[in-house]
């Protein structure tokens, strides 16, 4: 089988990277924290979105 | 071909091929030749547009024999990020699901640096997708990872990774990139380039890949500010074809800029790489004359606000590449990861964040009632090396705030730490960009940064 020198140092990366967290609990975490977040900020009632995104 | 030529500035060449110095179709060859040669050495070529090029090239030539001039641009080679359309040409977006894709429009910007006979030379690689949903790999293209001409083993910055290296070794006149949270700023900063954001709504994104619709920007990439004004002046303007578009023009005018002293400027002394590097830079701003204060940036979660709208517009966008599951031959699996679960973001969460947006645009009009534009380190560090994780890279609150506000800003080099280019950026209201422009001419008058040359 050949393999490039680009698909070694990609699977290089992707196995350096694999070996912290995988990439569903790695985003799972960051949108948890996320949510958390937004979830502290208090908000008047009447506060709107910035929807229709107009500066 | 002497390389002064590959690093001259806009007015530099425009003077040349007017004057009839170089012909326009010279002109092509020379940069097309040179991005064909050395773009695979920082993976920033996506596709070539040399023949293409060279027969519009001819066109010029005969418009400037007919004295028929069309601006500052006319006959110079540029590079456009592989997000923009261009008609019956592969737009890969940077992703191989997308390698085959082709469109029957061209984008609204291309087709306007094309009628001032500015000269489409090739497209130019970028994150796939534009790291929309999240990424981890410098790597994350289709393209391989974009490597930064500085230092090969170092990476360009992303999402406009080509554009930045293809400006940054002078393969190409100018370039343009997109910004959705830090994608211009960011390979700005990193290969020593000069890059501008627009406001959101100034330039139209009519043909340009979806990525968060309520924060996208399509914007220059050059060697100076004045060059980022001349380009913004013909990309920007009035579009039916793009909602968001505000329906506003803009005009490079430095003639009618207000004296330096006259500008009020806040700092964030926030963490930067090398702060002998930053306060050098800020010695030299405040030699401007302007008043300058140390500010610190309202309260606000920034980057959980744009975590949560980019991923889940990002993800709405992409929705059937997740159903299809060719999300899974993206090359970065963090990506695939990012798009599939912001599908399963609460509604809640979304528009808490867009709710809160609102209140953070509304704090920031404060800010810029007392102040003309903030100024800060374009990223708290150098480029990461081709093989790191970006867990860790650090950011700058500042990309996210202004991005979320739909403020435009500036990056200009600023000096190097390690042998690497670290960017300055000015951040200002909606709409001040010829102020934004003044600040960055007025730096790159006092300082050679962004002169300096990589060794290609």
């Amino acid at each position: 089988m050949k393999v490039t020198r680009r698909e070694i140092v990609a699977l290089a990366i992707a196995g350096a990277a694999g070996a912290q967290t995988s990439p569903d609990e790695q985003t799972a975490a960051q949108l948890k924290s996320s949510a958390e977040a937004l979830d502290k900020f208090e908000l008047k009632q009447d506060t709107e979105p910035a929807f229709a995104f107009k500066v | 071909m002497a390389d002064d030529l590959f690093f001259s500035t806009i007015p530099e060449l425009n003077a040349m091929v007017t004057s009839k110095k170089i012909s326009a179709v010279e002109l092509a060859k020379e940069f097309a030749a040179r991005l064909e040669s050395l773009g695979p050495k920082y993976n920033a070529l996506a596709l070539p547009l040399t023949k293409d090029a060279l027969k519009r090239a001819k066109e010029v030539d005969g418009d400037i024999k007919r004295e028929r001039l069309r601006g500052p641009l006319q006959g110079l080679p540029y590079g456009a990020k592989d997000l923009l359309s261009f008609a019956k040409f592969p737009t890969t977006w940077g992703a191989k699901p997308y390698a085959d894709q082709k469109f029957d429009y061209t984008a609204t910007a291309l087709t306007k640096l094309e009628k001032t006979g500015a000269l489409l030379i090739g497209k130019l690689a970028m994150v796939e997708l534009a790291g929309g949903g999240g990424y981890r790999l410098p790597g994350a293209s289709m393209f391989g990872p974009g490597k930064n001409p500085w230092d090969v083993g170092r990476w360009s910055g992303g999402s406009s990774s080509g554009s930045g290296s293809a400006v940054a070794a002078g393969l190409v006149a100018f370039a343009l990139g997109s910004e959705t949270s830090g994608s211009i700023l960011t390979p700005a900063a990193f290969c020593g380039v000069t890059g501008l954001r627009p406001t959101y709504g100034l330039v139209s994104r009519h043909g340009a890949m979806p990525l968060a619709w309520t924060m996208d920007k399509i914007g220059p990439m050059c060697r100076t500010a004045e060059d980022c004004g001349l380009v913004l002046q013909v990309i920007a303007g009035a579009d039916k074809l793009d909602w968001a578009s505000a329906g506003k023009s803009f005009y490079y005018t430095p003639q009618y800029g207000r004296a330096m002293k006259d500008l009020r400027l806040g700092y964030l002394a926030s963490g930067f790489p090398g702060d002998t590097v930053f306060n050098a830079a800020m010695d030299v701003v405040r030699g401007f004359g302007a008043t300058v204060v140390e500010v610190k940036l309202p309260d606000f979660p920034y980057g959980a606000l744009a975590n949560t709208i980019v991923t889940c517009e990002g993800s709405s966008v992409f929705e059937p590449l997740v159903k299809s599951g060719g999300v899974d031959q993206l090359a970065d699996p963090k990506q695939a990861a990012g798009l599939r679960a912001g599908l399963r973001i609460p509604a809640k969460d979304y528009l808490k964040a867009q709710r809160i947006r609102s209140l953070l645009q509304q704090e920031f009009h404060k800010v810029f009632s007392d102040l003309d534009a903030i100024v800060a380190p374009t990223r708290p560090s150098v480029a990461p090396k081709i093989e790191d994780s970006l867990d860790g890279l650090k950011g700058n609150l500042l990309i996210p705030a202004g991005n979320l506000a739909g403020l435009p800003a500036i990056s200009v080099p600023c000096g190097f730490v390690d042998g690497l280019p670290v960017g300055l950026q000015f951040c200002g209201p909606a709409w001040s960009e010829n102020t934004l422009i003044a600040l960055g001419k007025e730096f790159q008058t006092r300082t050679d940064w962004h002169k300096k040359r990589p060794p290609v």
